[in-house]
């Protein structure tokens, strides 16, 4: 399936407004303006727009706790996701949820989730939702490297397998599980981890969104045929900590899991210059990538404008939405 | 003919110059008689509680008798290993006593864990390096991954099996400690006895490949498969997964394919499964297809009676003692409950 021009700078905004966001997210962090910890999806951009392009609006997604990324990918206003980040009442969840507890129904995300592997067996519910509406939607079900050896993860692809439900799983592979190495706790490459369940699965660069896209696309349509779920190993690399305090730890700590120069390599691989590259390539000129970029510098300004302008939420709502009715 | 000694433990297996594999009659006479001791224990139990003289459930290990005496023959004095719910023919083939384990499944003073354990908690240090039969599925599976780590830490040789069921495979724990086992190259074999059902459940419904074992290759483990009833070919496989264990190579998966005659559960009537299930089990009867195997090479009919009869009247024996043994005294309920120190527990 082609990708028409639009969809391709389209592409390319949702990654600059996911690294505009937050590199922004991290400053106001660093600042304590934003309370609490954020772990961000920069140098991972590639992935979730990747895979949003291919599961569509229709599509839904379980997110992570490293999860702003797919919420932008999917299309979510960030707005309220920064009033969010920010505590505020004019956020997602009443500027209850915070950094790691986003959800925005309104696109069709379920909810990044603070519990490594918690979207994993959402993902099969909503999924099976799907399969009873004669597959109306493809769930994307994003996890890191760490949460593959969730015992979860095995039992939410066993039943998706069996039951051939339309799910994505999308292992977003960035070599650490916190400060441990992706290498020290595997035995064989995550990409077999699909074998025991007869599951197509696809390696793919983390860091080349029209390869990942071509992965999901395909994913998507099997799913949406009926044929069941399908893994995707995306390899990429944190270049940020595992949240932001682990961020100024490592350099207080003078990078006491990895070494600088790892970092700098890792950042050499930008999916967003790829992109740009490829695109200035094919012929879009330096112009509209330009007024894309400002135009995405703006969204993000007013996002935090917006935020701080917001009232804090009534301590009386605290409990309201904490239980379903 | 030049005989070359396999390395199990029980030197009973030979090559040949062929490099084929020969069992020795005085093997497959052993094999025979425990298989027919897990057949008449299991058989004598059903009796008891039909009877009324036993509580609670019990689960039968009838029709897995020869993958079970197959696997238990490769295992060293040495090793430890873990049991699941339908544990006695384990204990059994591991060599333990009758009478004390009869005695378990009556609740009496005299069991393996003096009668406050029962049929699902048969458990023995001192002897069998018995980590405990257990009433939850695949609670064995991270068990075994740690003991497989003391092991390796105390470098003590020993190396741990993990014996559990087809239905045990779809709990997140096996991913888990499989996981952690390959990467820490722990000296851990997985013995799967898939007899297809998970209580009612044909495992194909919840499974989506023909073969249990492949799970093991998401995590670069390796695995056979083989015909549970033949304790030679389980035996084979066995050896081979503990060699790979014992010399640092890490964890290796054996799955064999039984038959579970009876239900889930002692009186389970089974109507979920067809008949040709039962049928096709009885034409592979594991005891009866060794029998013929024996009286091929010269056994006679009168010397497989004889090793029946004497293991009946062991398990009747058994029975006796475990009627005429004491309950255990109330007041002695909460002894032995909480470990104060355990030789296996390397925290310390």
């Amino acid at each position: 399936m082609l990708l028409s021009k639009e969809q391709l700078l389209g592409m390319y905004r949702k990654m600059l407004l996911i690294r505009g966001f937050e590199s922004t997210a991290a400053q106001l962090s660093y600042n304590q303006e934003i309370k609490g910890n954020v772990h961000l999806y920069i140098n991972e951009e590639a992935i979730a727009v990747g895979v949003c392009e291919a599961i569509g609006k229709s599509g839904k997604l379980t997110s992570t706790h490293r999860g702003h990324g797919h919420q932008i990918a999917k299309g979510s206003d960030i707005k309220y996701m920064m009033a969010e980040l920010f505590g505020k009442k004019t956020g997602n969840c009443m500027g209850k949820g915070g950094s790691m507890h986003i959800v925005d129904a309104s696109v069709g995300t379920l909810g990044a989730n603070g519990i490594v592997g918690g979207g994993v067996v959402h993902a099969v519910g909503a999924a099976y939702a799907s399969k009873l509406d004669g597959n109306a939607y493809a769930v994307a079900c994003f996890l890191g490297d760490g949460a593959t050896n969730q015992g979860a993860f095995q039992e939410s692809m066993n039943l998706a397998a069996i039951y051939k439900l339309p799910v994505l799983y999308v292992i977003e592979n960035n070599e650490y599980a916190v400060t441990t190495r992706t290498a020290e706790y595997i035995n064989a490459p995550l990409a077999f981890r699909g074998i025991p369940f007869g599951i197509p699965t696809y390696t793919v660069d983390g860091m080349d969104v029209l390869e990942v896209y071509a992965a999901a696309q395909k994913a998507v349509e099997r799913a949406l045929a009926g044929d069941g779920p399908s893994l995707i190993v995306a390899k990429t690399y944190r270049i940020e900590g595992h949240n932001t305090t682990y961020t100024m730890l490592e350099k207080r700590l003078n990078w006491y899991y990895r070494d600088e120069e790892e970092i700098v390599r890792g950042s050499l691989r930008c999916p967003i210059h790829f992109f740009k590259e490829y695109l200035t390539q094919t012929g879009v000129p330096a112009e509209e990538l330009k007024a894309v970029e400002d135009s995405v510098s703006a969204e993000v300004a007013a996002s935090v404008d917006f935020a701080k302008a917001s009232p804090d939420p009534e301590p009386e709502v605290a409990l309201m939405h904490v239980y379903a009715d | 003919m030049q005989f070359k000694l396999l390395k199990g433990v029980r030197i009973l297996a030979y090559k040949n110059n062929t490099g084929d594999t020969v069992h020795s009659k005085e093997m497959m006479l052993n094999f025979y008689r425990t298989m027919w001791k897990i057949r008449s224990f299991e058989e004598h139990a059903a009796d008891c509680f039909t009877k009324g003289m036993l509580a609670g459930n019990i689960h039968l290990s009838i029709g897995q008798e020869a993958a079970e005496a197959g696997a238990f023959a490769a295992i060293g004095p040495q090793d430890y290993f873990t049991s699941t719910h339908r544990g006695h023919g384990h204990a059994i083939a591991r060599g333990a006593d009758a009478k004390l384990a009869m005695a378990e499944l009556f609740g009496k003073k005299t069991g393996y864990c003096k009668g406050k354990g029962g049929s699902m908690h048969i458990a023995d240090m001192e002897k069998m390096n018995h980590l405990g039969a257990n009433g939850i599925v695949g609670a064995g599976q991270p068990i075994s991954a740690g003991s497989a780590l003391v092991s390796k830490i105390k470098k003590d040789g020993a190396v741990t099996v993990g014996c559990f069921g087809d239905g045990a495979t779809n709990e997140g724990s096996f991913h888990e400690s499989l996981n952690m086992a390959a990467a820490w190259q722990l000296p851990l074999v997985w013995f799967i006895e898939n007899n297809c059902y998970g209580v009612s459940t044909e495992i194909h419904r919840v499974t989506n490949t023909p073969d249990l074992a492949t799970r093991a290759a998401a995590y670069g483990v390796p695995y056979a498969v083989v015909d549970g009833t033949d304790p030679c070919e389980v035996y084979d496989a066995m050896v081979k997964a503990m060699d790979h264990a014992r010399s640092g190579k890490g964890p290796y998966l054996v799955e064999a394919k039984v038959y579970r005659y009876q239900g889930h559960y002692c009186g389970d009537p089974a109507v979920y499964r067809p008949a040709s299930y039962l049928e096709e089990a009885l034409a592979n009867d594991g005891i009866e297809k060794l029998g013929k195997r024996l009286m091929a090479i010269g056994v006679t009919e009168e010397e497989l009676a004889h090793i029946k009869a004497e293991v009946v009247a062991e398990m009747d024996e058994a029975v006796r003692f475990a009627e005429e043994s004491e309950y255990p005294d109330p007041a002695t309920v909460l002894d032995d409950m909480y470990v104060s120190d355990n030789e296996r527990c390397v925290a310390r």
